[in-house]
């Protein structure tokens, strides 16, 4: 007995270990010098043609030793490949003929969608994205104005070295000044498969500064241009977030400004922090930066019919003030909150109405009838979108200062 | 096949053995004294130390025989020669056992004893004692005069401590008890002598507490000490690699240990120690894996602290076994584990090496291990030379030249480094070997190989046991009790028990209540050290029944293997 109990133990033993070399061996292997590392990739739709646009890290570039400065127009260090063809997977294919290092997808950061393919539909785009075994769900999603390709070839960077570094950036820092937020894949499932099937994608724009930076027109002695390259400053494009794209189900169908972004950013609780300018008296404004912002939107059946509620309490510290006002009065206070809580109201009812003009719930108010009252929903649901056009919706933002900054009364000429 | 076969029985042969000691016989001292000395003449042969002195007193004919280099002249001279001279002016008694008599009166000499058996008194000879051959008696008279040269007890050398003794053992067994003595006073302490080796007659000393040393243990590791027959004992690995449970097991079993605080310590959990004369290293069984990862100054310092060092020792056990090999099947199979700007900079680094990852590995480490043999055998004027080289060739050159990229010399470096932490050498010479075909592995795998050889030497390190004890415990036969002194390390007044295998004789070895800030005044009525410990306070507890809730639970994980 003990013999077959060995038996059946060295038997098991060795099966798994045949498994286990079978199931991966060295014939995977893939030295990590000979990928080549997608930073970031751009689809677009031309003229029916699918063109995919990557850019690969050059690693010798990135990597290696520094270089010497120099006011010389930053370089990205990367390869840019743009191909056409009728499918991704072919583009990719064909893109491994002029390539001498196997593609290697799993550290892609970031995703770009033109904009004629997200108004044909970015379904496509997430299917190759998803389906392919190396990308992450958690690479982040953007849209372009125009052809994403543009703004991969002619982003240029100042501080990091692929345009994917920098929008890994922006993703983490953007947030800071409540404008934006960048999804991932995963978070785009997600608003998808929800019950409105909206969302929204923010928007990569290349924004031209003057390199080397020089304030006024360029003079023979100043402006802070160096010896030896006088004349016309060059362009230094670079990438910056600037509103976003409302998507019903995949396809994009209407923008939101900056303003309006962060006005649906309030709404998703998106808003880390915020700076608000808000005029106090003539010509002069205050600058509060908000430090906590809690949204709750919620539904409700009045009469018969929906009707949406959005209540933010939102809390913030003076920062700058250009008009001397003694803020360590109450209601100098009192006055600059309901102003605080009028520019956060306006802001959501501006892009309320422009979502409501697309008719697309990208506030989530579906999914909270849904929970709420599902009877309803079932009934609503197939036209949720028309209805949701007629959505009435009261705001109420409550708004606090806590602190003013160092000092409480301002600091003024003469006095102590 | 035929040719392989008879090769094998070839190898296999019977050798014809030599090594019969002269003395091995059983032949008894001759009544003449000619006889004798012929006798001791031809067993020694031409050893120059040999030194036989004839004595005639009146009446009756001696002979003084001794090894000159292995007693103390001294003694011979002022105590033996001189005692014996003294005799020439009195009568002297005409029968052996009158004479016997009057010179152990006369002879100022500690230890002598009586012998007939020429083998006894070979050995003797050869211990070191002087022989008093009479003209006519059929015993001769063992004399206790050795003295050799031996080096002072010095700082241990290999096991180094912050705080604790600076004392190690040295090579003489005598001093080596004595240290052990000095510490234990305990008259349950025993020491048990064997001689080992056919022709060395090497000393060897089992040393245990009694009454704390598992009985079955003790007898088993005197019949795997008994069964050994072999030519020399030169050092206590001998022992250790013939009496060990698992003789292909890559780990060392027995801890060992040249410090006798620490065996001292090991005594007092229950342990058996094995000293070896001509060695400064103890054996202790039954060795365990986790024992070797404490050091003694983990019970001398502070226990928080202690606690958090053994952490990143047994961290660092980790690292010196897996690093490379993790490096390697992230850099040639997971490149998606790796942060994107390290995954980029490492491929920057590896894009002159022409090797994979792995045959880059396994270079630079066998590179390195060569580079710490070399560095433990050179002589120590040129040591410093060797290293400022090693580190330039390997540490700059190599990387300058493309051989090698510098985040493999950093993986390297800081595995060499980590493996240092381990102790005991045994066990980090035992990971530095293990290393390489877990590199392999990883090379050939990725980390499914790693898995596969952790897994592998996981279950061999399960499956072991020394002297009845598993390797693991208490890890792997978990034993909730062991657990205060494992990568924890708990303070001196919370460690209620022993280690509960190895001492389960005995197991209570601290009184409860001793934690410092209970003193008398804080003490609440029902917290008094009798109430506490009921009716078992200051027994010998051989099974233990506390009023604590879950502690019979507890006892039957101690007393079963």
């Amino acid at each position: 007995m003990p013999k077959l109990k060995r038996l059946v133990l060295f038997t098991s033993i060795l099966g798994a270990f045949a498994l286990a070399f079978s199931a991966g061996g060295c014939w995977d292997r893939r030295e990590i010098n000979e990928l080549a590392f997608l930073s970031c990739t751009a689809f677009d739709l031309e003229g029916g043609n699918r063109v995919l646009t990557s850019e690969f890290i050059r690693p010798s570039a990135a990597g290696g030793g520094e270089r010497g400065g120099g006011e010389t127009l930053p370089q990205r260090q990367a390869l840019i490949v743009s191909n056409r063809n009728k499918t991704f997977l072919a583009i990719g294919r064909e893109k491994a003929l002029g390539l001498p290092r196997r593609a290697y997808l799993a550290h892609t950061a970031a995703v770009l969608v033109g904009e004629e393919m997200a108004r044909y539909g970015i379904k496509e785009v997430l299917d190759f994205v998803d389906r392919n075994p190396e990308i992450r769900r958690t690479t982040l999603i953007l849209l372009t104005r125009g052809p994403a390709r543009e703004v991969l070839v002619r982003a240029q960077s100042g501080l990091e070295k692929t345009l994917g570094r920098e929008i890994t950036g922006l993703h983490k820092w953007v947030q800071v000044s409540g404008y934006g937020y960048i999804p991932n894949i995963n978070d785009i499932f997600f608003d998808l498969s929800g019950d409105a099937g909206t969302t929204v994608l923010p928007v990569l724009e290349l924004s031209p500064q003057p390199f080397p930076p020089i304030l006024g027109p360029a003079t023979a002695t100043g402006g802070g241009i160096p010896a030896g390259r006088a004349g016309e400053p060059e362009t230094l494009m670079t990438a910056r977030l600037n509103g976003a794209g409302l998507f019903y189900h995949d396809k994009l169908v209407a923008w939101l400004d900056q303003e309006q972004t962060r006005g649906w950013a309030w709404v998703r609780n998106k808003v880390k922090s915020a700076m608000l300018a808000l005029p106090r008296q003539e010509n002069s404004l205050v600058s509060v930066n908000i430090i906590s912002s809690r949204a709750e939107a919620a539904i409700d059946m009045q009469g018969g019919r929906p009707q949406g509620k959005i209540k933010i309490k939102v809390e913030g510290d003076l920062l700058e003030e250009q008009c001397y006002q003694d803020f360590t009065k109450e209601e100098a206070v009192k006055s600059l909150e309901s102003r605080m809580a009028a520019q956060i109201t306006s802001e959501i009812s501006s892009a309320l109405n422009q979502a409501k003009m697309a008719g697309t719930d990208v506030f989530g108010f579906g999914g909270a009838l849904h929970r709420r009252y599902p009877e309803v929903w079932r009934q609503l649901e197939g036209r949720w979108n028309e209805e949701f056009k007629k959505l009435p919706v009261t705001i109420s933002v409550e708004a606090k200062l806590r602190r003013t900054g160092m000092t409480g009364r301002p600091w003024q000429p003469g006095a102590r | 096949m035929r040719a392989l076969l008879r090769l094998w029985r070839w190898l296999g042969r019977k050798k014809t053995s030599g090594g019969q000691l002269p003395g091995d016989d059983s032949r008894a001292v001759n009544h003449r004294l000619e006889v004798n000395i012929a006798y001791i003449k031809k067993a020694f042969g031409r050893s120059e130390d040999l030194v036989i002195r004839e004595i005639e007193l009146p009446g009756r004919k001696l002979a003084l025989v001794y090894v000159e280099t292995l007693i103390d002249r001294d003694v011979v001279q002022r105590d033996i020669l001189r005692s014996l001279l003294a005799l020439q002016t009195i009568p002297l008694p005409e029968d052996e056992a009158g004479f016997n008599r009057l010179l152990r009166a006369r002879l100022t000499i500690g230890d002598l004893q009586e012998e007939q058996l020429w083998s006894k008194i070979i050995t003797g000879l050869l211990d070191g004692k002087a022989v008093l051959i009479g003209e006519g008696f059929s015993r001769c008279l063992l004399l206790s005069v050795e003295g050799w040269e031996k080096r002072p007890v010095e700082e241990p050398v290999n096991e180094v401590s912050i705080r604790g003794p600076r004392e190690g053992f040295a090579e003489n067994l005598p001093t080596n008890i004595s240290l052990i003595r000095r510490r234990l006073r305990a008259p349950e302490l025993r020491f048990e002598t064997m001689n080992l080796g056919r022709r060395t007659h090497t000393k060897v000393v089992i040393c245990y507490l009694e009454g704390l040393a598992l009985p079955g243990v003790l007898e088993e590791l005197r019949r795997r000490l008994e069964r050994i027959d072999i030519d020399g004992v030169l050092e206590s690995g001998y022992i250790e690699e013939l009496i060990e449970d698992a003789p292909f097991s890559p780990v060392p079993q027995l801890n060992r240990t040249e410090r006798p605080d620490k065996l001292v310590a090991d005594l007092l959990e229950g342990r058996i120690g094995v000293l070896t004369d001509g060695t400064p290293f103890a054996l202790v069984l039954p060795g365990s894996l986790v024992s070797q990862l404490h050091a003694p100054d983990d019970y001398y310092e502070r226990w928080p602290l202690s606690m958090g060092i053994r952490l990143f020792r047994f961290f660092g056990l980790f690292i010196a076994l897996l690093l490379p090999s993790v490096y390697v099947a992230w850099t040639s199979y997971h490149q998606e584990m790796i942060p994107t700007p390290l995954a980029i900079s490492i491929a920057a680094q590896r894009e002159l090496v022409p090797y994979p990852a792995v045959v880059e590995a396994l270079i630079m480490q066998v590179l390195f291990e060569i580079l710490i043999e070399a560095g433990i055998r050179l002589p120590r004027a040129i040591g410093t030379a060797i290293s400022i080289v090693g580190a330039l060739v390997i540490g700059e050159a190599a990387v300058r030249a493309g051989l090698m990229s510098a985040a493999m010399v950093i993986v390297i470096s800081a595995t060499a480094i980590a493996s240092f932490t381990i102790p005991t050498f045994g066990l980090s010479q035992a990971v530095r070997m293990l290393r390489l075909p877990m590199i392999f592995l990883a090379g050939v795998l990725g980390l499914l190989g790693i898995f596969a050889g952790l897994m592998a030497l996981l279950i061999h390190l399960v499956s072991l046991r020394n002297f009845g004890e598993p390797y693991l415990s208490p890890l792997a036969p978990f034993i909730w009790e062991g657990h205060k002194d494992l990568v924890e390390r708990v303070p001196w007044w919370a460690m209620h028990w022993r280690p509960v295998l190895p001492g389960r004789q005995d197991l209570r070895r601290i009184k409860p209540g001793l934690r410092p800030s209970t003193t008398a005044r804080e003490r609440k009525p029902g917290e008094e050290l009798e109430t506490y410990l009921g009716e078992e306070a200051g027994k010998s507890i051989t099974t233990v029944t506390t009023p604590k809730k879950g502690r019979k639970k507890r006892k039957k994980g101690w007393i079963k293997i």
